[in-house]
């Protein structure tokens, strides 16, 4: 269910009007433009004795539109009460205890855990290893980063509990599901090597000054001059590809110039990593928008039960008006399988494996997922 | 992508790996900075190094394999298993093996929670160990021939790196054992100056009483020579006394009772001369002086005279005229006293005619000073005890078994001399060397 314009009254309105079954969680999507409190909000929901969690993000999606004031809510099954873990801007986020027991990790086997992280914390990439390190390819992971696209860090997670910066939520959906993750983005200079990097801070490409070498291959291929001003801008169009053997590379976005004149990026680029720099056009991002879709059917399920997108801001900001047209193409696949709208949330950063592998952060990437009841 | 794209996309992905490598000394950083990298750009579900157990440990078996790192650990479940044969024949012809969930080998591979179908492809690690790595996918490989050839080398390094690590580890391993050893060797220093210190005060405890127990003994031998001393002109005053009652009774002339009364005078004043002496005996000198040695030994006899009267016990000595011994007067007078004395007593319960103390004394360089007896000897299972405090052959109560420790503690701490005896023609021979000078030496 999608409230345009959302508020904390418009919200707690709704929540009231809806029947919430025994055993069901409410999760909560609001796109950050709503007009909320959001620790007022989740004090009102937790009086009103519901299970609930939920996240800020740039934007939601509901079907074939993206909404930025928007809260989305939503109906999930889980097997527990959603958990939270916080200080993903140290080294070591601990990871909830429980993780640690077998018995914990057979009861999750196959199920679904939906990851919401901070998408500014310093240390999702090292969350993220942890979290496979305990349930390895034996859950399917879904998610993405909350927060705002002015890049503020503030509080943007919530569950009953309380509300959270630098955290994450990890909640275990009864379901499974299929996953297809693409991005779309193509090869305009490769072979870089980054020389010198540090978590999501390139400094040396190359041997060279980074913001040197990637200028210089952007500015030849866009034929305009990148300056500090109008880095965004231009450079949303040129993200990195971190090299992965036989799969599409995962994307790295660069956001900023920082005051050492090192390139800031989404997620963390490991230091003598292999990169490209990529070139997007609309018409092939929405292609791989599509492919995502098709793989989720690749292999048919029965009695699917719904389906979520976690779609790169990012994406929004190059393909501007024509992003909506991505949505589109997903709900034109999913509508030939299930009833179910698509629901979902623009992030920053995307959170899923990829098929069995290894559990990745990806940037400007489309992740979806459909939803089907275990047999 | 063109073929040379192809090759330096290889070369940076390997670059990548390859500089992941040995970045720690840690056995378990090292695998973790190598095998992330490996696992998440060649997209695989698990790595795991399983190295064998001598490499490890001292006692280690070599055909025992030990998992060292596993990632991720939710597919850990064995931690040290025997290695199989196969696989060591293996790798005699190959450089990798592929086994794939078909293989009707597969579950002889599977050590890990939660697999049962897949691809496990294992590399040796030099002669460590093995490289185990799985992918969810039923491929009969994941790796190419080519990539095979380009990880090779890869693995191979890291072999390299991980031998670094377990020789960095037993290093550590060693200084920590001896900064172990050393932290138990100084507590038992500690513990060892604390025992000394309450061993020395208990020492000291002993030698008091020692000293106490050692006078007291010393008193008691010179009492019993006042004894033997005394017993006869105290029978003569008793006999003089008697004659005069009897005089007196028989009305006999006065100057018979004035003789009898002079005798007991000067048979009192002999004996209040005899105390004297013997308390002179036990004041100890503070200098040294030439001691004539002769003059000594003649009051030494005086003072046993009564007791080798009694056991018809000849004491002689050789000395050439006008010796002189250049010591402490009173220690040597009482070292030899109690010699002499337990040389008397040696003689107990022994019925001989030509029972004899001989003494010489003489210097070369040092002063040898010579006792004999010919009361037999020492027993010899007892030779080196009797210079121990309290040891004493003689019956409960007739002996304090301090006499001849007395006379080596004397002669050693004081005199800064030495004592020995050994047996020799049917008697104990005891020889004590001195210094020709005892200056400087008792500062």
């Amino acid at each position: 269910m999608i409230i345009e314009k959302a508020t904390n009254e418009k919200i707690l309105t709704t929540v009231e009007e809806l029947t919430i079954p025994q055993g069901k969680t409410l999760f909560l999507l609001l796109g950050e433009k709503g007009n909320y409190d959001l620790k007022e909000l989740q004090i009102a929901l937790k009086e009103r004795g519901i299970s609930f969690f939920g996240a800020l993000f740039t934007s939601v999606i509901y079907g074939h539109k993206k909404y930025d004031d928007g809260a989305l809510l939503s109906l999930l099954d889980l097997e527990e009460k959603p958990y939270v873990i916080e200080g993903l801007d140290s080294d070591e986020p601990k990871l909830p205890a429980v993780f640690e027991e077998e018995a914990f990790v057979e009861k999750m086997m196959d199920r679904t855990a939906l990851v919401i992280v901070d998408g500014l914390s310093s240390h999702i990439a090292t969350f993220l290893s942890n979290l496979y390190d305990h349930f390895g390819p034996g859950v399917n992971y879904i998610g993405g980063g909350a927060g705002s696209l002015t890049f503020v860090k503030k509080p943007c997670l919530f569950t009953e509990d309380g509300i959270y910066q630098d955290g994450a939520i990890v909640a275990f959906l009864r379901q499974q599901i299929n996953l297809g993750v693409r991005h779309g983005w193509k090869k305009v200079k490769g072979f870089l090597v980054a020389t010198k990097s540090q978590k999501n801070i390139i400094s040396q490409l190359n041997w060279q000054d980074a913001f040197a070498v990637y200028r210089k291959v952007v500015e030849e291929d866009a034929g305009v001059e990148l300056r500090v001003d109008n880095f965004f801008e231009v450079a949303k169009g040129y993200p990195f590809g971190l090299v992965k053997e036989n799969l599409e590379c995962i994307v790295r976005d660069p956001i900023a110039i920082n005051e050492e004149g090192h390139l800031v990026c989404v997620g963390e680029v490991p230091e003598d990593a292999s990169l490209d720099i990529l070139r997007g056009k609309t018409e092939e991002l929405i292609e791989a928008a599509g492919l995502a879709a098709e793989d989720c059917f690749l292999e048919k399920a029965t009695n699917y039960s719904g389906c979520l997108i976690f779609d790169c801001i990012s994406r929004v900001l190059f393909m501007e008006k024509d992003f909506e047209r991505e949505l589109t193409v997903i709900c034109k696949r999913v509508e030939q399988e299930m009833p179910h709208t698509p629901i979902g949330a623009l992030t920053l950063g995307e959170v899923s494996s990829y098929g069995d592998g290894y559990l990745e952060f990806f940037n400007k990437t489309i992740v979806v997922g459909v939803l089907y009841e275990r047999r | 992508m063109s073929a040379a794209d192809n090759i330096f996309k290889n070369l940076t992905v390997l670059y990548e790996m390859a500089l992941s490598i040995g970045q720690s000394l840690e056995l378990e950083k090292n695998c973790d900075n190598f095998l992330k990298i490996l696992l998440a750009r060649k997209n695989l579900s698990y790595a795991a190094v399983w190295l064998r157990e001598d490499k490890l440990l001292p006692q280690g078996h070599p055909n025992q394999l030990q998992l060292s790192y596993g990632k991720p650990r939710y597919f850990i479940k064995e931690r040290s298993i025997k290695e199989c044969e196969r696989l060591r024949e293996v790798f005699q012809n190959k450089d990798y093996l592929s086994i794939t969930e078909g293989s009707p080998y597969f579950q002889d591979f599977v050590h890990e929670n939660n697999i049962k179908s897949g691809t496990y492809v294992i590399f040796p690690l030099s002669n460590l160990g093995y490289l185990k790595l799985y992918s969810v996918q039923a491929k009969s490989c994941f790796f190419d021939e080519k990539e095979i050839k380009q990880l090779d080398k890869v693995f191979k390094k890291f072999a390299i790196s991980l031998e670094g690590c377990i020789s960095h580890q037993k290093m550590i391993k060693e200084v920590e054992e001896r900064k172990k050893a050393e932290e138990e060797l100084s507590q038992l220093n500690e513990t060892l100056a604390d025992r000394i210190d309450k061993e020395v005060i208990r020492s000291r405890q002993k030698d008091v009483i020692l000293q106490r127990n050692a006078r007291q003994a010393a008193m008691g031998e010179i009492i019993n020579s006042i004894a033997h001393q005394w017993r006869q002109p105290l029978n003569s005053i008793s006999l003089a006394a008697s004659n005069i009652l009897i005089d007196l009774e028989l009305g006999e002339d006065e100057e018979q009772i004035r003789k009898s009364c002079d005798f007991i005078l000067q048979r009192a004043e002999d004996m209040s001369g005899t105390i004297t002496d013997f308390m002179d005996f036990f004041r100890h000198d503070q200098v040294i002086s030439d001691i004539d040695i002769e003059a000594l030994l003649i009051d030494i006899g005086g003072m046993l005279q009564a007791q080798l009267f009694s056991s018809n016990i000849k004491l002689e000595w050789h000395i050439q005229e006008g010796f002189k011994l250049k010591t402490y007067k009173k220690e040597i007078q009482q070292v030899l006293l109690n010699l002499i004395t337990n040389a008397i007593q040696a003689f107990d319960g022994l019925s001989k005619e030509d029972k004899k103390i001989s003494l010489t004394i003489r210097q070369e360089g040092s002063y040898i000073i010579e006792l004999y007896d010919n009361a037999g000897g020492i027993a010899e299972d007892i030779i080196n005890k009797i210079f121990d405090p309290y040891f004493t052959t003689k019956e409960k109560g007739h002996g304090t078994g301090l006499g001849l420790s007395i006379c080596k503690n004397i002669i050693e701490a004081k005199l800064h001399g030495e004592i020995q005896v050994q047996n020799i023609d049917g008697g104990a021979l005891f020889q004590i060397i001195l210094p020709e000078s005892l200056e400087n030496l008792n500062d």
